[in-house]
């Protein structure tokens, strides 16, 4: 993976050139925020819920990719610190009646506590036994989310329908005369390109150079200064306080929490997002939460369509050999496996390395 | 040693023009040739980085470990190329290695130590005669047998290499630095053990940093210079090669002069 | 408590211990020879059930073929894998053969859904629930077979590491691989052997699991997983370790179950299920080497 160490796009050898291929990024970012505007207006409801959805996947793959793609540490347990989140937020916004704003803070400084713990087991163990005590946390958090009813309601769930992504008096899920699901748009991708322009100032930085470090060898990161232990908790405190964002982001998006929202199977939905789109890339991040639900979402829809129906059977009469659930658990498989075994950086990673993209890039700040 | 003597065949091996790069970096070696005829023992000489262990990988095929690969040149045994060949056909053909660094199995007993050194054997009643071999050759093993190779000394675990290695009945064995941190009295031990081998006409391709324990074992030398041949010859006339006497034995000092 | 109830427990503690044992061998043994930590070992699990049901219920062949049939078909198809798959990964970082093994199980459990559908079959196994008296203690008969089939298979295992020439290859595989290449063993062939062995150990558990009241159903494959903290307590590449670790977890699991309702209520019905892991956690914070692995600590 040494050659994530020269991705990220250098400035370019010709300064004098690059400031005519600089307004190509500018026109990229202005299609961005047109996009950003536009789509609320013209897309349906349940298409602007999906992008909610992507946007808090893409919030919680951030964290994942931070704490695997860079710093190297295999977690499975990233959605526990999405449900520690979302749970927070719906026990001190509903029982408590405290704003949405400071709830947003509660949950991402619970999850972040509760990750410094983890961060704490991490610094005793290597790669693929954290794999597996991570998996620990996981299913203990899934006894917890179930057990714990007061607080959780336990396997029927908790209704989220009473948190407000709001700013003090100011409802951003009811901006004037828009809909709910177009405001949640706006705000929810406003978080995700916050929080990435977060992660991407960090990754340039001092803690990014010392989480590459510790992913390429850990003892050579302590010999040039790097305080390992300081930096894994640090690491697992940051990715988990992200997944608490994205926790507390989920309950405001969601009228209802249930624990099997924070199980294994949305563990692996974050790792195909986060491979797909490149785990080494915070871009990757992004592209990966939009692709992935995206297609989940088009199988759905196209169940019953000339080219999936006679894979799939959405009714008892009905010929096809998978449900819809488990023909995109099977494209999710093969994808995972194709993109690992193809081009284990996924498709920003592909793309940085293509000529196109180097080019239009040649001088980024 | 008579019951050793079954340990051993001869076979002749030629390296041509071999040039071996690793990854994506610059040759390793390049255009190197070396000949051992059969029963014959070459010493091959250079200082650290030079390329002999990367001569041994390819003529034992296990580059790839090291992703590494023959660039061009050919390596034929008893005139058969075998350059592409994998490492176990090439160990079938009758080629043995002692690795640099010993590399026992330091979890398996000796005695598995050696059986895994026969393992592309099926002669199970002749591979027992052959533990016992090593076990007369080199008898502080033969007390220890159940005993886990880790557990040996630095010389033991030599000699278990050595004797792993003969285990496959080689007709070509090739010794990478088998003094390589040893105290001098086991230093000699191993000297005699690559007298006695080459004595019963096996054939043999020595790597030593200890050159004037080499020459003396060897029929022929080359020196290696960053990864080309630079000298090659009799060991009688580059014994007196005024060069080889100054980089080597220590000429102008006289310390380990012979 | 009675003494009854201990003597129950202990049993049925023995009989999910092995068949943990089983399962945290198949991790180990791929692990140990190829490097990979392998998550679609809940494939095999879920693949030998289903077979075993088919050719049990559906096929009506004797119990004992239909298991060894199941354990063939799934070491085949564990070998398939190695050769399709794994392969391309011998030389990536451990996280991206990891992440494919989990593809794979996602494949897998689609595929598996596909053939049998998502309800819960009955196993079919001539043991049922029956149960027979033991100093007057009710044992279930599932588990006595349980604790016989493992043996018999952990003995297996163990004689074919110990004594034969494909376990010597293996054990030096792992012990030093290229020293082992040098000697002339085919890395290639060790990892399709421990890929087979994996397949057919997953799919006995996977019978083992389904036994009784459990019936053969999709979680499966997830129950695979508790045995992970098994693998991980006997230092990830011990046979030895994983049989221990199986044992201890097992145990101390049933034993859970029994007590805690009573002394602990609070904690709810689910309490044991996360047992193996808190087991793993307590440990790796007394004993970060596990409790059986004798490789340095790991730090970084």
């Amino acid at each position: 993976m040494t050659s994530t160490l020269t991705a990220a796009p250098t400035a370019g050898s010709k300064a004098a050139s690059a400031h005519k291929r600089r307004p190509w990024v500018i026109t990229g970012f202005a299609a961005l925020a047109v996009a950003y505007i536009v789509i609320p207006f013209l897309a349906t409801d349940p298409v602007l819920y999906l992008f909610g959805y992507c946007a808090v996947l893409a919030v919680a793959a951030l964290g994942l990719t931070l704490l695997t793609g860079y710093a190297g540490q295999i977690s499975l347990a990233q959605p526990f610190f999405i449900g520690i989140g979302a749970y927070a937020t719906v026990f001190v916004t509903v029982q408590l009646g405290v704003p949405f704003a400071f709830d947003l803070v509660f949950a991402i400084l619970v999850s972040g506590l509760v990750g410094a713990g983890s961060g704490w087991l991490a610094v005793r163990l290597g790669g693929l036994e954290l794999a597996i005590v991570t998996l620990g946390i996981l299913v203990i958090g899934q006894y917890i989310f179930n057990t714990w009813t007061p607080v959780t309601g336990g396997e029927t769930g908790v209704l989220s329908s009473g948190v407000e992504i709001s700013l003090g008096p100011l409802n951003l899920e009811k901006l004037g005369t828009f809909t709910e699901q177009q405001s949640l748009f706006w705000v929810l991708w406003a978080t995700v390109a916050a929080v990435a322009f977060f992660c991407s100032m960090l990754v340039r930085r001092a803690p990014g150079r010392s989480w590459i470090a510790l992913r390429e060898n850990g003892r050579a990161a302590e010999a040039v200064g790097i305080h390992v232990r300081s930096t894994k908790i640090a690491i697992f405190a940051l990715a988990s306080g992200i997944g608490g964002l994205a926790g507390g982001l989920y309950a405001g998006l969601q009228q209802y929490l249930s624990p099997l929202d924070f199980g294994f199977n949305t563990g692996m939905l974050l790792f195909a997002i986060v491979i797909l789109g490149g785990i080494n890339r915070v871009a990757g991040a992004i592209i990966g939460a939009i692709i992935v639900p995206g297609v989940q979402f088009y199988i759905s829809e196209q169940a019953d369509s000339l080219l999936l129906a006679p894979i799939i059977t959405t009714g008892v009469t009905d010929s096809g050999f998978f449900t819809v659930g488990s023909f995109s658990t099977l494209i999710f498989g093969v994808l995972i496996v194709a993109v690992l075994a193809i081009e284990p950086d996924g498709i920003m990673g592909s793309l940085s390395r293509s000529r196109l993209y180097r080019r239009l890039t040649a001088h980024r700040p | 040693m008579a019951a050793s003597k079954d340990l051993t065949g001869s076979g002749e091996l030629i390296v041509e023009g071999l040039s071996v790069a690793y990854g994506a970096h610059s040759l390793a070696i390049e255009d190197v040739h070396l000949r051992v005829g059969a029963g014959e023992t070459l010493a091959v000489l250079g200082s650290n980085g030079a390329g002999k262990t990367t001569t041994v990988r390819a003529i034992t095929g296990v580059l790839g470990s090291h992703s590494g690969r023959i660039v061009k040149g050919s390596i034929r045994l008893n005139g058969v190329e075998i350059a592409q060949l994998s490492p176990f056909a090439r160990v079938r053909a009758g080629i043995a290695q002692c690795m640099e660094g010993r590399r026992v199995f330091s979890e398996l007993s000796i005695d598995d130590n050696l059986r895994a050194g026969a393992i592309t054997r099926r002669d199970n009643a002749a591979i027992l005669r052959d533990v016992e071999a090593v076990y007369g050759r080199f008898p502080d093993l033969a007390g220890r047998r159940k005993e886990k190779a880790g557990y040996l000394s630095g010389g033991q675990q030599q000699m278990l290499a050595i004797g792993r290695a003969l285990m496959a009945r080689p007709s070509v064995l090739l010794l990478d630095e088998p003094s390589l941190g040893l105290a001098p009295k086991l230093v000699e031990m191993v000297a005699e053990t690559i007298a006695e081998i080459k004595s019963q006409g096996t054939t043999v391709l020595l790597i030593e940093q200890n050159v004037a324990m080499s020459l003396d074992l060897s029929d022929h030398a080359v020196v290696l210079e960053t990864g080309r041949v630079v000298l090659s010859g009799p060991t009688a006339e580059l014994r007196n090669n005024p060069r080889i006497h100054a980089a080597y034995l220590g000429g102008h000092t006289g310390a380990a002069a012979v | 408590m009675t003494g009854y109830e201990v003597l129950q427990t202990f049993f049925s503690g023995l009989a999910l211990g092995a068949s943990y044992a089983i399962l945290a061998l198949g991790f180990v043994i791929v692990f140990a020879a190829t490097k990979v930590l392998n998550f679609a070992q809940g494939a095999f699990v879920l693949i030998g059930a289903y077979l075993t049901f088919e050719f049990e219920s559906q096929l009506s062949w004797p119990f004992p073929i239909a298991i060894v049939m199941s354990m063939l078909v799934s070491a085949l198809i564990g070998i398939l894998i190695e050769r399709t798959v794994i392969r391309r990964f011998s030389h990536s970082q451990a996280f991206a053969a990891v992440m494919a093994t989990v593809g794979l199980l996602f494949a897998s459990q689609a595929v598996v859904a596909g053939f049998w559908g998502d309800s819960a079959r009955n196993l079919g196994d001539p043991w049922g629930l029956e149960t027979v008296r033991i100093f007057g203690a009710a044992i279930a008969v599932s588990g006595l077979w349980a604790i016989g089939l493992s043996s018999v298979l952990l003995g297996l295992v163990f004689g074919f590491l110990r004594f034969s020439r494909g376990g010597l290859s293996m054990r030096a595989s792992v012990s030093d691989q290229e020293a082992a290449i040098a000697q002339g063993i085919n890395p290639r062939r060790v990892a399709a052997v421990a890929w087979g062995l994996a397949g057919a150990s997953g799919a006995v558990a996977g019978v083992l699991l389904a036994t009784g009241s459990n019936g053969v159903n999709g979680t499966l494959a997830v129950a695979a997983f508790a045995a992970l903290p098994a693998m991980v307590l006997g230092g990830l590449d011990s046979p030895i370790g994983a049989l221990l670790g199986g044992l201890i977890i097992g145990m101390v699991q049933q034993f859970t179950s029994l007590l805690q309702p009573v002394y602990l209520s609070g904690l709810g019905s689910e309490f044991s299920s996360v047992i193996p892991y808190l087991v793993l956690i307590v440990v790796l914070l007394i004993r970060p080497q596990g409790l059986f692995g004798t490789r340095a600590v790991q730090r970084f």
